[in-house]
C-alpha cells in the first residue's frame, strides 16, 4: 500500500513536470536553433558574422540559393551601358535589353537575398541584451548591414516592404505592404547614423565607422543633401585611408589601404568562396560569359582610363572580338602579371570591394558640385586630381564638369557595381541609356530605372504586393 | 376526303412550324458577357518628367507610369498633344506647365492625371578662377619662362627689386617689392633681337567668357623715347605655345599697353577685359619696347563679375 502511494506521488510529480513547455517544444540537442541559442556575447557574435555571410551569398549557380552580392552585377552593371552578356541570350540578357520580366530568377534571388540579410540583422538587434562589452559595436554592425540591404532594395525596386524587426510568418501585412521610399530612407539614415557613432575602423570586411560614413554620404547624395554628404566625405578623408599607388593592387592586394568595406571570400572553399569571377570569363562558370564589356565602355576606358585601362578590361583570348573584365580575375593573367587567386576558378577567393577611398574622393567632388553643372572649387579639384594622378593623368585640372565627373566615376569604378546607380543618382540615366538603347536596338524606357517586384513575391502575397509601372 | 386530309395535313404542318417558332423564341442565346468576369484591374494614370538633354534644357522626357492602359493622350498645356506612350516635348522656355495624361484601356475605361512640370534653365556654370603662378615676381623668373625659344632666349625679364610697393593682396606697404624689368637691350617689337625677353604663362579658363587681366607698371622717366614711345605690352594669346617663335606670331585676343612714364616706383594699375576663346586655352605674353627701364608687377587674371 505504501509502495503504491509512492508510485502515485511519483506519477503525479512526473505529470506536473511534463506539463512544462519544454516537453511539447523540446530544444534539439543535436543541432543549433535560434530559439534559446543567443545566450552569450560570443554566441551573438556568431550571429553578427552570419550577417556578412548573408551578403557574401551562396556560391551556387541555382536561383533557389540566396546568392546576394555575387549576382549584384546583373543589376548594377548589366542594366547600364557598361556590360552585357557575351551571347545576348537567356534570362541574363533581359538586363542589357531592358526587358526584365517579373519572373526573372536573378531579381527574385537578389530581392530575397536582401530580405534574408535584413532578417539576419534584425535577429542580432533582437538579441542585443546578451551582449556585454560589445553591445554598441554589434548594434552598429547590424544597423550598417540592414541599411546596406535597404539602400540596395530602395534604389532597385522603389517602394518596398519595411521590416525593422524580426517578423512572424503570419504578419503578412508587414511583409507585403510597400512603404514609400522616403520612409525607407529615414530608416537607412537613422541606421547609418547609429553605425557611424558606434563603430571604429578596426575592420575592413566588417562594418566600420568610415564605411558607415561613406555609405551615408552616398545616401545623402542620392537624396540631394549635399552639405551633409560633403562633411561625411571629409570625415572619411581624414580617417587615414589612401589611394594605392598602383591601380592593380587595389584588386590584387586584399585589405589594402584604399579598401573601406569589402566582402571577404576564401579561395577553394565551398562555403566561403564566390563564383562571379568565373562567370565573367568565357564559359568557365555556368554561363557562357556574362558581364562582358560593351563597346561603349571600351571606348570610354581607352579615352579616359590612363593607367587603369589595362587593369579594367582585356580582349577575350577565345573570342577576340569580345572584351572581359580584368578586375577580380580568379585564374590570373600572365601578360598583366596577375597571379591566380584560386586553383579552381569557380571557387574564387577575390574579395568584393563595396566601398573604397577613390569612390569617397569622387563623392566629395559630387557633393561640392551640389547638383550643378560644374565646380571650380579648390577642394573638389584636389580630390578629383588625386584620383586622376594615380591613373597617370597628371594634367592639371582647373574645373570639373558634371560630365567629367560621371566619366571619371565610370572609368575609375568600372565594373564595381556603381555605373547604374551613378547614372540614376546624377540624373543622367534617361539621356544616356536612351541613346545607348537606341544605338544597340534595345528596349529602354523610363520605367526600366526601377526593376519589377518579383512575381514570386506577388504570388506569395496573394496579390497584395503591387507591381511597379511598366511591368 | 383525300383533299380534306391534305388540308388537315397542311394545317398540322403549319401548326408544327408555328410551335417550333414559338418554342424557339423561348430560347435565349448566350450573350458575349455571359461567363466573363469583371475587370478589376482598372487603369491608373501616373507619369514622371525629367529634363534629359544636356544641350537643351527645354526638352522634357516623360516616363509613363500608368498601369493597365492601352492608349495615351498627352496634353502639354501649350496646345500641343501626343499619343505616344513616352513622349519627349520641347517647351518654349523656363516655366511651370500643366501637363495632363488621359489614358484608357481596351474596355474604354479611362483615367487621368495632371502634373505641374517645372522647366528650369540650369545655372550658368561657375567660371574657372585661374591661378597666376609667381604673379608678384617674388620667385624671380620662376613660372614665366616659355619652354623653348628658337633664335631667342627663354629668359623672360630681368629680376628686379624695384617692384610695386603694393603687395599681391592689394595691401600698400610703402616698401618696394620684387618685380620684373625690361630694358633697351631686352626690348622687342622693332627692337627684336636674340636678346629680347618675353614673359609667358599658360592658363586654362572657361571658354567664351569675359575675363579681366590686371597688372601694374612703371617707366623710369621720359628722357628718351623709342619709336612709338617707351612702353610695356601685355598680350593675351589665343592658345598655348611651347616655342617663343610660335608665340611671336600667335593670334592675340587682347593687348594692353602701359606707356605713362611717371617715374621709377610710381606704378599704374591697368585692367583690361577680354573675351576668352572656344578652347579656354590662353596665355599671357609680356614684353617691353623701351629705352628707359620699365617695370611690371602683380599680374592677376580672373573672371569678370
Amino acid at each position: 500500500m505504501n509502495k503504491l502511494y509512492n508510485i502515485a506521488i511519483l506519477a503525479i510529480s512526473m505529470a506536473l513536470i511534463s506539463c512544462g513547455d519544454d516537453y511539447l517544444n523540446p530544444s534539439p540537442t543535436s543541432a543549433i536553433s535560434e530559439a534559446g541559442y543567443f545566450e552569450t556575447q560570443s554566441q551573438l557574435e556568431s550571429g553578427v558574422i552570419n550577417m556578412y555571410d548573408g551578403i557574401q551569398g551562396v556560391n551556387s549557380t541555382g536561383t533557389n540559393n540566396n546568392r546576394a552580392v555575387q549576382i549584384e552585377f546583373y543589376m548594377a552593371e548589366m542594366l547600364s551601358d557598361n556590360t552585357r552578356t557575351k551571347s545576348f541570350e537567356g534570362e541574363a540578357a533581359q538586363f542589357e535589353s531592358y526587358d526584365v520580366k517579373s519572373t526573372n530568377g536573378i531579381i527574385t534571388d537578389y530581392y530575397r537575398s536582401m530580405y534574408d540579410i535584413i532578417f539576419r540583422a534584425n535577429t542580432v538587434l533582437a538579441n542585443l541584451e546578451v551582449a556585454t562589452t560589445k553591445k554598441a559595436q554589434f548594434e552598429g554592425e547590424a544597423k550598417f548591414v540592414r541599411a546596406y540591404a535597404y539602400f540596395n532594395l530602395v534604389r532597385l525596386f522603389g517602394d518596398v516592404p519595411l521590416l525593422d524587426r524580426v517578423v512572424d510568418p503570419l504578419e503578412t501585412d508587414l511583409q507585403f505592404t510597400r512603404v514609400g521610399t522616403s520612409q525607407v530612407y529615414d530608416l537607412i539614415i537613422s541606421d547609418l547614423t547609429t553605425a557611424a557613432a558606434n563603430l571604429d575602423n578596426s575592420y575592413k570586411t566588417r562594418a566600420s565607422q568610415a564605411g558607415a560614413q561613406a555609405m551615408l554620404a552616398k545616401v545623402h547624395l542620392t537624396l540631394g543633401n549635399y552639405n551633409e554628404a560633403r562633411s561625411l566625405c571629409e570625415s572619411v578623408v581624414g580617417a587615414g585611408f589612401a589611394l594605392e599607388p598602383n591601380f592593380k593592387d587595389v584588386f590584387y592586394n586584399e585589405g589594402n589601404d584604399e579598401v573601406i568595406f569589402s566582402i571577404g571570400y576564401l579561395s577553394d572553399d565551398t562555403d566561403d568562396s564566390q563564383n562571379f569571377s568565373s562567370e565573367w570569363l568565357n564559359a568557365v562558370g555556368r554561363t557562357s560569359g556574362v558581364n562582358y564589356v560593351t563597346d561603349e565602355a571600351v571606348t570610354a576606358l581607352d579615352a579616359l582610363g590612363g593607367d587603369r585601362t589595362a587593369y579594367s578590361y582585356r580582349v577575350d583570348a577565345i573570342q577576340n572580338e569580345q572584351h572581359q573584365v580584368v578586375k577580380y580575375l580568379p585564374n590570373g593573367d600572365d601578360a598583366l602579371g596577375i597571379d591566380a587567386v584560386s586553383s579552381n576558378p569557380v571557387l574564387a577567393g577575390n574579395d568584393w570591394i563595396v566601398i573604397r577611398y577613390a569612390d569617397v574622393l569622387l563623392m566629395h567632388v559630387e557633393a561640392i558640385m551640389a547638383g550643378g553643372i560644374n565646380t571650380v572649387d579648390g577642394a573638389a579639384i584636389a580630390s578629383f586630381q588625386a584620383v586622376r594622378d594615380r591613373a597617370g593623368l597628371t594634367t592639371v585640372v582647373s574645373e570639373v564638369t558634371k560630365q567629367q565627373l560621371l566619366d571619371e566615376r565610370r572609368v575609375e569604378l568600372a565594373f564595381e557595381n556603381h555605373r547604374f546607380f551613378d547614372l540614376v543618382r546624377m540624373g543622367a540615366a534617361i539621356e544616356v541609356l536612351s541613346e545607348y538603347s537606341t544605338n544597340n536596338g534595345y528596349n529602354f524606357s523610363g520605367t526600366d530605372l526601377i526593376l519589377p517586384i518579383p512575381q514570386r513575391e506577388i504570388n506569395l502575397s496573394n496579390g497584395v504586393l503591387t507591381q511597379n509601372p511598366g511591368y | 376526303m383525300k383533299l380534306i386530309t391534305h388540308k388537315f395535313g397542311m394545317l398540322f404542318s403549319f401548326l408544327f412550324v408555328l410551335c417550333l417558332t414559338i418554342t424557339s423564341c423561348d430560347f435565349e442565346f448566350d450573350l458575349p458577357e455571359e461567363g466573363s468576369i469583371a475587370d478589376n484591374t482598372l487603369p491608373t494614370a501616373a507619369f514622371s518628367a525629367s529634363q534629359t538633354d544636356a544641350e537643351d534644357f527645354r526638352i522634357v522626357t516623360f516616363t509613363n507610369q500608368s498601369a493597365s492602359a492601352t492608349s495615351y493622350n498627352w496634353d502639354f498645356g501649350t496646345g500641343d498633344t501626343s499619343e505616344e506612350k513616352d513622349p519627349s516635348y520641347s517647351f518654349a522656355g523656363e516655366g511651370v506647365y500643366t501637363v495632363t495624361l488621359d489614358i484608357s484601356d481596351g474596355n474604354g475605361v479611362t483615367a487621368s492625371v495632371t502634373n505641374e512640370i517645372n522647366v528650369i534653365e540650369p545655372e550658368e556654370p561657375d567660371d574657372i578662377v585661374p591661378t597666376v603662378l609667381n604673379g608678384d615676381f617674388d620667385g624671380g623668373q620662376d613660372d614665366w619662362k616659355i619652354e623653348s625659344f628658337t633664335d631667342g632666349t627663354t629668359s623672360p625679364f630681368n629680376s628686379s627689386s624695384d617692384g610695386s610697393p603694393v603687395d599681391y593682396d592689394g595691401n600698400d606697404t610703402g616698401a618696394k617689392t620684387a618685380g620684373a624689368k625690361w630694358t633697351m637691350g631686352t626690348s622687342a617689337a622693332h627692337l627684336l633681337s636674340g636678346n629680347s625677353r618675353f614673359a609667358y604663362q599658360a592658363f586654362t579658363v572657361s571658354p567664351n567668357k569675359t575675363y579681366v587681366v590686371e597688372w601694374e607698371y612703371a617707366i623710369k622717366n621720359d628722357a628718351t623715347d623709342v619709336t612709338g614711345g617707351d612702353r610695356l605690352v601685355l598680350q593675351i594669346l589665343d592658345g598655348h605655345y611651347s616655342d617663343g617663335k610660335d608665340a611671336l606670331t600667335a593670334p592675340v585676343l587682347s593687348e594692353t599697353v602701359g606707356d605713362d612714364a611717371l617715374g621709377k616706383g610710381n606704378f599704374t594699375v591697368l585692367k583690361t577685359e577680354f573675351e576668352t576663346n572656344d578652347s579656354g586655352k590662353i596665355a599671357i605674353w609680356m614684353f617691353g619696347v623701351t629705352s628707359e627701364d620699365a617695370y611690371a608687377d602683380n599680374i592677376k587674371l580672373y573672371p569678370k563679375g
